[in-house]
């Protein structure tokens, strides 16, 4: 296989004997690399090289204009826009005032100013308001017939009384041209110019003859243009006047198959040039026909489906396996990516055997770890609330790789402290005590100087020793992309006043602009597997083609970005339009196939979400019309996932051990809790993940609000009124006159409940915003109620508040025989012969349960909270001196009786009040019993609950896949 | 007269209306040029149906121009009077038109459509252009109302409101928690039906304390009622307790009137007392003083004699007042129950425009309602102008899908096109319009169209045969639909029912016979196990056509949701790997039913992640150890598995790599570490699971491109959104498919299996919708939100009710016949034996028309709970695709590409060395080095210099100093001879070298074949810098330069090291090899 810029170099080299008198003009610097590679291999001794240019480079040498960044354009035009945008309309008109807000538009304006220079279009023609013209052909003399019935076209649909989509197309239509005059003045008088203008001041001076400072710069020299398609006007009148006046030769890269098909869009720019006066000259008779050879000789073009881009990626990586292992050499293989997102993927997948990779397209700045750390750093700043972080991005800093490495990790006892104290928000003072990073990182920064606090960071980052040098590579990128933003974004764009607002919207234009960032890889351009985008392909030539992402949208890619300029409008003026965009990408994706020996094609079998991105075009085409022959494969692999196991946990040794040790006092613990029974006749399984194997969900700062919480602060504050009370009185007395002005009293406790649970200072009042608001008013309310309902109650005798210690001790069969069971009691009160065992609840448990046995019944449905009263009761009676006679009533406060007007305390075994336990003791202590020598029988073993409602919110749902 | 350019189809399923479709579009684009095609609009409802619309349209027209002609290409030629040679051209041209032209071939969803408008004029509408489009509403939602609450505290208005809210809900025994109720509520202000009033009613409600006022109106009712209530029975109760009279004292004792009146005292609501709550015990027996008291009570005489004079006037005001006033006061309490969420409609409509704009999102539910303000009558051909597509005729399918919105979009184009004389149509089928929830509105086709158009411009057409399905099933439909409609008319007294299928019976025009079978499965209690007789049975069917050699492809499974495909797709995998019948296959497929984290190697990815970030998460752990081992491992001991309390040993029980990267993972790109995972647990090697990787990894990808790029993030995100993920597939492959039946719209299959036929045709309590129902108190009429509940009834809103349970019972008799006319072959249902008459599923109806109708109950077996007719058979060829159109993969391919790759690391970076302080003086000596290498002649320097400065490359200070340099430089009288004119200089001139590299020398001075090559050096001399030289002068040499002179000239010194020249031959071997 001969490749185009082989041809090239053996014309080159064969009819030009001074190489160095020979200027080349490519379209890109890829196809400079290869054609240098090609001519080196066909030269004896060394020589000097003849010059090569981009087209960029080349027009350029006649302009004396800088073209400045894309950033700094904007920030130009951002700054015209609003003035002309004031002078038209009046201030306030615009919703566009920050940079940020200007940023998406101004690109596109720029965008259509471009092309409005490339395209050497007169603004003051262009932008105008025709919509009360009738007679358009009259204004406009000089254009034809047919363009003036483009532009009747669009401004026929103006009348008298536009409609308002029209009035605001039309206020800013009127602006554009003092825009775009005033724009281009600005940057010329700064000695700046963006491309567009450069091409067409270029082209300008060329067509007015002004031939001494081009012939200066050309003279005796042999020129040569190669691989140009699409040329803009600039670009042709550029090349037209150096083969008219200079003699310049021009080489075209194209295929028979479609420049002599006048239906296929990819050789529309040929038949255009072949008509022309000048360029037409150049065109050789016949072109390369290496498609129509394809079909001849009924080369097999391969059509992947897949239904994932992934999919795609790794049966295009297993081909590129096969075929490397069947004799394809990697340096004579191409992948392209029309699709960048693909690039990360691909670079995942390629085999080994592949061995060097060459790779375009540039590691995208946003996928490095420092995208990440900065993000966080907005998301930091943005938490910012009445001097205090939010925790989450504090941690996630703190435990951010970068961060780990420069503390070497000192900052573990400090996150554990957080997460003790339960600091959702953290304030300030708190992280100073930390590493210097971390003082440099956790300080308030008004928005405006959010880039020099980022750049300080980064700095201190970047040269730190403990980071290695790829990610002071990532660094420095930041530092110096930041450097650039700083430039532009100098004053005080960042309005103070609503500094979260701003910060968000700049955070949007941040990430924008990232993402656009690169980072080249390092490689060797000749050598190796290469991959590509699609533009980067243009001029050169592959044995093996592999092409990705073959779907509207990525090939061709998406219809333009958009302009402000309508349709009619561009045809009118000769701007191109979708048509050419189509075109040129056929023309990129013809042109890559068309010399290569082997063609694998890939694309995605699913659409997006609005039913976009189908099969591409090119692959219709080829499939429907072409005559190549092609095969159609899709890939699918057998779906047969591992089936899922019933979890059941035989008891060994060590389990029967880790059982024993939790019926022995440890700490503060004295035995088995009620929660660890309720948990164990609920699910076995459950049991052995919490207590044998002492799996449980992650330590965490708790931020939700959710009933637990509430249920936590509620025990808290009814007990601590009550402890107050008693220190206050010196006796356990409840009486009624007790209740006399509690509100003021149960505030005070309510912000001491809310202070500890969040650690919140004492110095300052409590701030109870968002969700905190509602549970204090819960909490109040709740706690109101309970008190109101003991003032009619009393007067009666506290016996005890959150009771610990008391214990039962069951005999049962197995070892260790004797099991111990406690439990803390909210609340002991006795009035009379009356003791009041209460549980407080903030949830909607039943106060109705069937039987004692139905408490210990794993299938049916079962009363937690009556088992859990009960238990209690039992512990409380066990306490009793033999022979008491007190009646113990166990019972719940809760959501579901509280609020009732008929409030009567205590369960209901079955229709009946529970007026004494103690006469259901035995029973229970039966039920108990049986349950615990279940627990320990060596034989039974852990098993996972049949009722899947015991699941829904257990913390190990997915460990047992039951969701 | 006019023509009647506007055509309505009224498709029943498998009328062909695809075909109908295609062939207008065909005959459209045929008539005129080639391009004409770009002015045609077809409108699908779904991706797919667009999808298969293109294809469609496309192979026919391939077949056409290879001159495959069919019957639809006969029908073409007729109606466009073309011979079959021009007919062979023009498809070609159209074909070749179509191809190259792609973009313009508009067939595409409403939503696309929207979007496309919208995309052209986001700046008028003062859009940012780059908005996102978020579908997902319910995240949305999540957030806005987090966000509300935040407020509080800051928005006192809004504080007060909400607390009083909790405080309400707590008091009566709702979740005090109001972010669940709020959700509910906002969730209905995504509806379509909402945003039709929203403005107005945003509007009315925006009145000063118009909430506060409100409530206060409707409080004053139900109090008044309830009091009132509570004060008779008080009456009551109180002349009983004064007689010291017991419950015993009276009949029925605790059922008795006088438990009665207690019961009475105590309610607090209105709803309680219902009907039901004065029974005909109260309102008949008690009206005769007889049957108060209890024939044993000591009192009976007095107690006789005090109901007679005092206690049954006090019931009769009692009963009195409350039929005067129950339904008044029933209405406003039913407005109560939902009054706080109302109440902050205002602020939740704020917060979500504020929380978009900040997001810079638009929701895609948005579009129609934002087009309204983009579309207005006049505007249609300014709109084409934006958009760049220029439509004149407009084919829309599904129509009875279509919202009112939507349609009211369409209209003004629609007609725009009309008055100019161009055709348009619609398709569509009452009977299929499943979609309401999303606003889809079949009046639309049932009437409206046709009024909006104008009647003298439409003609509607009847497609009248069913080309899919053989007679047996036709008839079946044709009589069953017949039936239940009728049923379900008479349960709820609406016509509409009975109308909407009017038309249902079909004329067949299959030959083959065809199969119905339906089976019941007796119910027992719990509601689990008949599903599971329902699968077994399911599966016997299965096994039973695999025997008639039916391939898996031609099965299909129709679900009512996702849940029940996850459960049919779980149990049929399951029973693939249990069972030991290895003659059968079970394989299934779908997008929807095969969840992705119900397997372990996505399982071990995400806890792999979890414990990355978090090392002490003891599920996450557990989690790992146990997935990592069942898959890798034959006997676990599972004890041994969970033992992960201690770190060490619990990392010894995964693979040594994932301890030794730990730290390098944790720092990769979010995509890099999954696909790095992959490889270390070995997952890629498990081939039945790819395909859940390869899912996973791809929303992996998308979110990495998307949103963030770390772990954290990604594992926020899929915490909450794991549950509605599932597998994605594709391609013809042998295996049954499983589809809900909203999603089987349009398609169609040779065996339909439904297995669980069961499902409720009113609205179930706990997922009861809201009505936005007119009210009327005070004089004004309002409109307010009632949530839909058979107590309404007894409202002011029972016209709604009765309205809201139709449309429900129409979108489930709907669903029953999308999922009936799917079958071409066979039809074969699974359903629950139903409890009773009462029982409002589609399983009763089912078993209703079965068992009794005239004409189906001769098939039906009681005994069996059986309904067959025809046989089941197999008489078609199976056309198995071609062996090789499948590819599989071996394995996940994942490999380190770090190690072979690196990134240009650019050399000005400050960060490489610790220190800064080098940094000026190198800067200043590769400014240098770069710009005196453009210096050709001296009377160049200043020009150079000066660009530089211009273009940034350095400042002024920079300027003056290298400037200066240079000038100190000329003095030495060498340098200086160097830079006057008269030597040919080529500075950095690239040399190429024969297959190699090719060099660039900073200065060559050339005369005739005489040459003085110069290397500028910043830094100290070297020997090397002598040696770089030497090469120089040898690759001159070889270019047959005869003198060559070399030096090293130190620009910080200017000190200048000449090099001897060397002119053995020996150099010129060395080429290619020393440089
Ligand atoms: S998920 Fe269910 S089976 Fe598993 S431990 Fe929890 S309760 Fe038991």
């Amino acid at each position: 296989m001969k490749t185009f810029l082989q041809d090239l170099a053996e014309h080159v080299q064969a009819h030009h004997k001074v190489l160095d008198k020979v200027t080349l003009v490519f379209p890109n610097r890829r196809a400079i690399l290869y054609f240098r590679k090609h001519l080196t291999t066909l030269l004896q001794q060394p020589g000097f090289a003849p010059e090569m240019l981009t087209i960029e480079e080349f027009i350029a040498r006649f302009s004396p204009y800088q073209v400045p960044d894309k950033l700094k354009l904007i920030k130009e035009l951002h700054l015209v826009y609003s003035a002309v945008m004031r002078e038209h309309n009046g201030a306030g008109e615009d919703k566009l005032q920050s940079f940020s807000d200007f940023y998406f538009w101004g690109e596109m304006l720029l965008r259509d100013f471009e092309e409005v220079d490339k395209y050497m279009v007169e603004a003051s023609q262009l932008f105008v308001d025709l919509s009360n013209q009738k007679e358009i052909e009259t204004i406009f003399e000089f254009l034809s017939e047919e363009q003036v019935n483009f532009l009747k076209e669009f401004w026929g649909n103006f009348d008298e009384h536009p409609s308002a989509n029209k009035e605001q197309f039309l206020r800013i239509w009127r602006s554009l041209e003092s825009v775009y005059t005033n724009f281009s003045e600005q940057l010329l008088n700064q000695g700046f110019a963006y491309q567009g203008l450069v091409h067409r001041k270029v082209a300008e001076a060329f067509m007015r003859n002004e031939e001494s400072e081009v012939s200066d710069k050309v003279k005796e020299r042999e020129l040569i243009f190669a691989g140009f398609n699409a040329l803009t006007l600039a670009e042709e009148k550029v090349l037209t006047h150096f083969v008219e006046h200079f003699n310049a030769k021009v080489f075209w890269d194209a295929d028979t198959y479609y420049v002599n098909n006048n239906a296929q869009e990819a050789g529309t720019f040929f038949r255009e040039y072949k008509k022309h006066g000048v360029l037409g000259k150049t065109f050789p008779d016949q072109f390369h026909a290496g498609i129509q050879e394809k079909i001849t000789n009924k080369t097999t073009i391969q059509v992947i489906g897949a239904a994932q881009p992934i999919g795609q990626v790794k049966v295009m990586a297993q081909l590129l396996n096969e075929n490397l292992q069947n004799g394809w050499k990697a340096e004579e293989t191409l992948i392209v990516l029309p699709d960048e997102k693909m690039l990360l993927p691909v670079l995942n997948s390629i085999p080994e055997e592949a061995g060097k990779l060459n790779i375009t397209m540039g590691f995208p700045l946003s996928s490095s770890p420092m995208y990440n750390f900065v993000e966080l750093l907005f998301d930091l700043q943005l938490s910012l609330e009445v001097e205090a972080f939010h925790f989450r991005p504090v941690m996630a800093l703190l435990q951010h790789p970068y961060l780990l490495a420069i503390t070497n990790d000192q900052t573990n006892t400090f996150r554990k402290t957080l997460i003790k104290d339960n600091l959702v928000a953290i304030p300030v003072e708190r992280l100073i005590d930390l590493p210097p990073i971390c003082k440099q990182i956790f300080v308030e920064v008004d928005a405006n100087n959010i880039l020099t606090y980022f750049q300080q960071i980064i700095e201190a980052v970047g040269s730190n020793a403990a980071i290695n040098d790829l990610d002071k590579e990532y660094a420095f990128h930041y530092y110096s992309f930041i450097n650039r933003l700083q430039l532009i974004i100098e004053d005080n764009i960042i309005d103070q006043v609503n500094r979260k607002k701003e910060l968000k919207s700049f955070q949007r234009l941040f990430a924008q602009l990232v993402r656009a960032e690169r980072i080249p890889f390092a490689g060797e351009p000749l050598e190796g597997l290469q991959i590509m985008g699609v533009l980067e392909t243009r001029n050169l030539d592959y044995k093996h083609v592999m092409i990705l992402s073959l779907n509207e949208g990525s090939l061709p890619s998406g219809s333009s970005k958009g302009s402000y300029i309508p349709h009619n409008v561009r045809r009118a003026y000769g701007l191109p339009t979708a048509a050419h965009q189509d075109a040129m990408y056929a023309y990129l994706f013809y042109r890559a196939i068309q010399r290569a020996e082997s063609v694998n094609l890939f694309y995605n079998t699913e659409t997006d979400v609005l039913g976009q991105g189908e099969m591409s075009r090119y692959l219709q085409q080829l499939i429907f019309e072409s005559g190549l022959t092609i095969q159609e494969q899709v890939l699918h692999n057998t779906i047969q996932p591992k089936p899922w196991q019933e979890i059941l946990i035989h008891k060994n040794e060590e389990i029967i051990q880790q059982l024993i040790k939790l019926t022995m006092p440890q700490g503060k613990r004295m035995g088995l809790s009620p929660s660890a029974l309720n948990a164990y006749i609920e699910c076995q399984l459950r049991f052995y993940f919490r207590y044998v194997a002492g799996i449980k969900v992650a330590d965490e700062i708790e931020e939700d609000l959710d009933n637990r919480v509430l249920g936590d602060f509620l025990h808290k504050v009814v007990e601590r009124f009550y402890v107050r009370l008693q220190q206050k009185k010196k006796s356990t007395i409840v009486e009624a006159k007790d209740f006399e002005k509690y509100e003021v009293e149960l505030l005070t406790i309510i912000d001491d409940v809310f202070r500890e649970a969040y650690s919140l200072s004492n110095k300052r009042e409590v701030v109870y915003k968002g969700q905190r608001l509602v549970v204090r008013e819960i909490v109040k309310r709740f706690a109101e109620r309970i008190l109101e309902l003991d003032k009619t109650y009393a007067p009666f005798h506290i016996e005890a508040l959150e009771r610990e210690g008391l214990v039962y001790t069951a005999q049962i069969d197995h070892a260790p025989h004797s099991i111990n069971i406690t439990g803390i009691i909210d609340r002991i009160d006795r009035k009379e012969d009356v003791v009041r065992i209460v549980d407080y609840k903030t949830g909607r448990d039943e106060l109705t349960f069937n039987t004692i046995e139905s408490l210990f019944d794993r299938e049916g449905k079962r009363n937690k909270a009556a088992f859990q009263t009960l238990l209690y009761a039992l512990l409380y009676t066990e306490s009793l001196p033999e022979g008491n006679s007190v009646k113990v009533v166990p019972g719940l406060i809760n959501r579901k009786n509280l609020f009732d007007r008929s409030f009567q305390f205590g369960l209901h075994m079955q229709k009946e009040l529970v007026q004494n336990a103690q006469p259901l003791m035995p029973d229970f202590k039966n039920h108990l019993k049986g349950m615990l020598n279940e627990l320990f029988d060596p034989a039974i073993s852990f098993e996972q609950t049949k009722n899947l409602n015991n699941c829904n919110y257990c913390d190990y749902k997915s460990l047992c896949y039951r969701k | 007269m006019r023509d009647k350019l506007f055509t309505i189809y009224r498709s029943s399923a498998g009328s062909g209306k695809t075909r109908t479709l295609a062939k207008a579009y065909l005959s459209l684009a045929l008539r005129f040029r080639a391009d004409y095609y770009k002015h045609i609009l077809a409108v699908t409802f779904t991706n797919k149906a667009t999808q298969e619309m293109k294809t469609r349209i496309l192979q026919y027209l391939n077949a056409y121009a290879l001159g495959k002609n069919d019957s639809l290409a006969l029908e073409l030629m007729q109606e466009l009077n073309l011979d079959p040679l021009t007919f062979k051209e023009r498809t070609n041209e159209l074909r070749a038109d179509i191809l190259h032209n792609y973009s313009q071939f508009s067939i595409s969803t409403i939503d696309a459509f929207f979007q496309k408008v919208i995309r052209a004029f986001t700046r008028e509408a003062g859009l940012s252009g780059d908005y996102r489009l978020e579908i997902d509403q319910e995240q949305v939602t999540v957030e806005v109302i987090n966000k509300l609450i935040d407020e509080l505290g800051s928005n006192e208005q809004l504080t007060k409101w909400l607390i009083e809210f909790a405080k309400d809900n707590l008091e009566n025994d709702r979740p005090w928690d109001v972010r669940s109720n709020l959700l509910d509520f906002a969730r209905e202000i995504f509806k379509e039906e909402f945003r039709e009033i929203e403005d107005e009613l945003l509007r009315t409600t925006a009145a000063p304390d118009f909430f506060k006022n409100l409530r206060t109106l409707l409080r004053k009712k139900t109090h008044s009622f309830t009091a009132t209530v509570n004060k008779f029975s008080n009456q009551a109760i109180s002349i009983i307790r004064e007689n010291g009279w017991d419950k015993s004292d009276f009949k029925y004792g605790n059922s008795g009137v006088f438990a009665w009146f207690i019961k009475i005292e105590r309610f607090n609501s209105v709803t309680e007392f219902d009907e039901k709550a004065a029974g005909p015990r109260i309102r008949k027996d008690c009206q005769d003083a007889k049957n108060w008291p209890s024939k044993d009570s000591v009192y009976a005489k007095s107690i006789f004699d005090k109901a007679e004079s005092t206690l049954i006037p006090i019931l009769n005001s009692l009963l009195d007042f409350r039929d005067k006033h129950y339904r008044e006061a029933l209405s406003a309490e039913v407005v109560l129950a939902n009054f706080y969420a109302f109440g902050l409609l205002a602020d939740l409509s704020r917060k979500l425009r504020e929380y978009k704009e900040e997001n810079n999102m638009m929701l895609l539910a948005d579009a129609p309602k934002f087009l309204q303000g983009i579309i207005q009558d006049s505007d249609t051909p300014f709109i084409y102008e934006k958009v760049g597509s220029f439509y004149k005729n407009y084919l829309i399918d599904e129509f009875q899908d279509t919202s009112r919105m939507q349609w009211s979009n369409f209209k003004p184009l629609l007609i725009n096109s009309l008055d100019q004389g161009y055709p348009a149509m619609v398709v569509g089928d009452v009977k299929q319009s499943i979609y309401r929830w999303r606003g889809g509105d079949l009046q639309l086709l049932q009437q409206d169209v046709e009024q909006h158009i104008g009647s003298e411009r439409v003609k509607v057409k009847e497609l009248s045969s069913n080309y899919r399905s053989a007679p047996i099933i036709v008839n079946f439909n044709n009589n069953f639909f017949k039936a239940i409609a009728e049923y379900a008319k008479a349960e709820t007294g609406e016509a509409l029912l009975s109308e909407t299928y009017r038309d249902v019976a079909q004329l067949t025009s299959k030959n083959d016979v065809g199969y119905v079978k339906t089976q019941f499965i007796r119910k027992p209690e719990d509601d689990t196990t008949w599903k599971q007789e329902a699968l077994m049975a399911l599966v016997k069917q299965i096994e039973d056509l695999q025997d008639l050699s039916v391939p898996l492809r031609d099965m299909a499974l129709l679900v009512r949701n996702n849940r029940e495909g996850v459960e049919v797709a779980e149990f049929l995998m399951n029973y693939k790997n249990t069972t030991d019948k290895n003659t059968y296959r079970y394989d299934v497929i779908s997008s929807e039913s095969l969840r992705l984290d119900a397997v372990p190697t996505v399982s071990v990815l995400v806890s792999a992640l979890q414990f990355l970030i978090n090392s002490e998460d003891s599920i996450a752990r557990a989690q790992l150890s146990y997935d990592y081992a069942r898959l890798h491992q034959e006997n676990i001991d599972l004890h041994n598995v969970f033992s992960i309390g201690d770190k060490s040993v619990f990392l010894k029980k995964l693979p040594v790599a994932f301890t030794k990267e730990m730290t390098r993972l944790k720092k990769m790109p979010l995509f890099e570490v999954t696909e790095m995972l992959i490889k270390i647990f070995d997952l890629g090697r498990f081939k039945g699971e790819l395909v859940y990787l390869h899912t996973f990894q791809n929303l992996v990808l998308e979110f990495y491109t998307q949103e963030r790029n770390d772990i954290r993030s990604f594992l926020e995100w899929w915490e909450d959104n794991k549950e509605k993920k599932s597998i994605q597939v594709s391609g013809d492959v042998d295996a049954m498919q499983i589809y809900t039946i909203h999603k089987s719209k349009g398609l169609q299959f040779k065996y339909v299996f439904i297995p669980f036929c069961s499902w409720d045709i009113d609205h179930k309590s706990m997922m009861a919708p809201t009505l936005w129902a007119h009210y009327e108190i005070d004089d004004k009429s309002i409109v307010v939100p009632v949530k839909y509940a058979s107590k309404l009834e007894d409202t002011v809103f029972a016209d709604a009710y009765r309205e809201e349970r139709t449309r429900s019972y129409l979108d489930n008799l709907n669903l029953l016949y999308v999922a009936f006319t799917r079958a071409e072959k066979a039809l074969i249902i699974f359903a629950p034996e139903p409890k009773g008459a009462k029982e409002k599923t589609v399983a009763a109806l089912l078993f209703k028309a079965l068992s009794v109708d005239d004409t189906l109950s001769k098939y039906w077996d009681e005994g069996s709970l059986l309904w067959i007719e025809g046989t089941l058979e197999k008489s078609y060829e199976s056309v198995a695709p071609k062996d090789d159109h499948i590819l599989s993969l071996e394995s996940y391919e994942v490999s380190a590409w770090r190690q072979r790759l690196s990134l240009r690391l650019s050399s000005e970076s400050p960060f490489k060395t610790d220190k800064f302080i080098d940094e000026a003086s190198r800067k200043k000596g590769v400014l240098m080095h770069t710009l005196f290498a453009q210096i050709k002649y001296k009377s160049e320097a200043e020009q150079v210099f000066n660009q530089a400065l211009q273009r940034g490359l350095i400042n002024r200070v920079e300027q003056a100093a290298i400037s200066n340099q240079f000038y100190r430089l000329l003095e030495n009288q060498q340098i200086a001879a160097w830079f006057e004119e008269g030597w040919e200089v080529k500075t950095e001139a690239p040399i190429l070298i024969p297959n190699s590299r090719d060099v660039r020398i900073d200065r060559i001075m050339i005369k005739d074949d005489q040459a003085i090559v110069i290397d500028y050096k910043t830094g100290e001399p070297r020997e090397e810098d002598k040696e770089q030289v030497h090469t120089y002068m040898r690759i001159l040499f070889s270019m047959n330069f005869i003198k060559v002179e070399g030096f090293v000239l130190y620009l910080n010194t200017g000190e200048v090291t000449p090099v001897k020249a060397e002119t053995s031959k020996k150099g010129q071997n060395q080429l290619g090899l020393g440089i």
